[in-house]
């Protein structure tokens, strides 16, 4: 059974490559603009998830 | 003679590049092979083809076009943008009924998204055609 956070980094991985290939113009601002927003998309969900469970209680 | 030149190149300019729009919504990365981008197309066929496979394979479903249903209509939208990838398996049967699973619920997520990213590889695609981007 795939978990939540695998199905999240798969997200956030083929969403990363494809913004990074149609937002940029050159292969290097690709490749960092594809790694930036990854990065973005694993922060912001682990940083949701913490909020959540402390929120929770 | 100086208007004539400019309206023709006006007209150029204006001309549709329906055949990369097409190949791209087909085939994602396909407007990129076709203007001969072939690493930018291989990686964005990979990529999309992947998060579609992983979505039939977490049994993920199809929405269905339902004007009384916006959530379901936009749905049915964002899985027709797939191109081949969706009518390849709809022909295929493959079309399993909602399901309470959260690897399901994954699943059409994934389904949905691939052909929503779809869409930023076609509009792509079309900036190369017309010369906004490399």
């Amino acid at each position: 059974m795939i978990s939540h956070f695998t199905a999240a980094l798969i997200f956030a991985a083929a969403t990363s490559v494809v913004f990074g290939i149609t937002s940029k113009n050159t292969n290097r601002e690709r490749l960092l603009y594809g790694l930036w927003v990854f990065a973005l998309f694993l922060v912001i969900s682990l940083g949701a998830a913490w909020l959540m469970y402390l929120l929770h209680g | 003679m100086a208007s004539k030149a400019a309206a023709t190149e006006s007209t150029t300019k204006l001309q549709v590049p329906v055949a990369v729009i097409v190949a791209a919504w087909l085939v994602p990365g396909g407007g990129h092979l076709l203007q001969r981008r072939w690493g930018r197309g291989i990686l964005l066929l990979a990529t999309i083809g992947f998060l579609f496979v992983m979505g039939v394979a977490l049994g993920g479903r199809f929405f269905h076009f339902n004007p009384s249903s916006i959530v379901e209509t936009l749905g049915s939208l964002g899985n027709f943008c797939s191109g081949l990838l969706y009518f390849g398996a709809r022909f295929a049967g493959y079309d399993p009924a909602p399901a309470a699973a959260p690897a399901a619920d994954y699943g059409t997520k994934f389904l949905l998204v691939a052909g929503l990213l779809n869409v930023l590889c076609i509009l792509d695609a079309y900036d190369i055609a017309v010369g906004n981007k490399p």
